[in-house]
């Protein structure tokens, strides 16, 4: 066997390791079970987290209606009754938080395993370097505008607004 | 003059837990000619059928969004100089030039007090 055919040979190896640990890695991310399983219910999660929410801001809001507008002649112990019983439905719904924040707490952790799993397949591919380009935002006219509710730190407060006005 | 507190209003949002809020507090300020709608292209058509004295609208909404809704309604005739407050969580410095390019007459950055809102409200049609 000639010195080229010997490289060749090595060379071919070496592609074949790279492709094999590149399928593990690949096998490893669970693309299917993400897609099947993880992904769906971190979707069914959030639009539960919605859901659970709007309930829960509705009978806090319901019980604060019917208290503002009892009767301005209710019997005192009898006023006392219903703002208490109404007080107790508000505590009571506010438990959404607890389970709004296990919720979120099941889909970071479906994030996170994606991160983790995309973080060894770029290292295994020499993709591990920070992007130096960021995706490039394709919307156009007013729509740039729209980004929902800004993380702490970002964008202007009311008395910002309040001065832009004056 | 203390503003009409039979003012019809139109207060516009896609979560109906946001309607509610509104028309609560508004109810509490003694506003309860209040209309609601639940995206920018019905608002239009609300507006179009009626005189409001305000209007009050959510800007992230589809189809059409609240800054659309502004847009087209000062470039009716009619309703060119319809008060109009945008109540929203897009904080950004842009959209706020956005809005008042757009004509918006005041600016309620989500969530709210009751307080925030009859002040702005104040300053848009008047001592409430």
């Amino acid at each position: 066997m000639s010195s080229a055919q010997e490289e060749a040979g090595g060379e071919r190896s070496l592609l074949l390791a790279y492709i094999r640990a590149a399928r593990g890695a690949l096998a490893e991310l669970g693309p299917n079970h993400l897609r099947v399983e993880r992904l769906p219910s971190a979707a069914n999660e959030i639009g539960m987290i919605v859901e659970t929410t709007e309930s829960a801001a509705n009978l806090i809001m319901d019980a604060a209606d019917q208290i503002l507008n009892l009767p301005a002649d209710t019997e005192i112990q009898a006023y006392r009754a219903i703002v208490e019983e109404k007080c107790l439905a508000m505590l009571e719904a506010c438990a959404f938080q607890d389970l709004t924040g296990q919720r979120s707490t099941k889909v970071i952790e479906t994030l996170l395993h994606i991160e983790d799993k995309l973080g060894k397949l770029a290292a295994l591919v020499g993709d591990d370097e920070e992007p130096v380009v960021q995706p490039r935002d394709e919307r156009a006219g007013d729509d740039v505008l729209l980004n929902g509710p800004s993380m702490p730190g970002e964008g202007v407060d009311q008395d910002e607004i309040d001065a832009m006005f004056a | 003059m203390a503003v009409a507190r039979d003012l019809p209003i139109l207060i516009v949002d896609d979560y109906r837990t946001m309607l509610k809020i509104v028309r609560s507090l508004l109810q509490q300020l003694g506003f309860t000619n209040v209309d609601e709608a639940t995206d920018g292209q019905s608002a239009y058509a609300m507006i179009s059928g009626r005189d409001y004295g305000l209007v009050i609208s959510d800007w992230n909404m589809q189809p059409m969004t609240g800054l659309d809704l502004l847009k087209r309604v000062r470039s009716e005739p009619k309703t060119a100089k319809l008060p109009f407050i945008m109540v929203t969580a897009e904080a950004k410095a842009e959209n706020v030039v956005a809005a008042r390019q757009a004509g918006v007459n005041n600016y309620i950055i989500k969530p709210f007090t009751q307080a925030v809102l009859k002040q702005k409200m104040s300053a848009v049609l008047g001592e409430i």
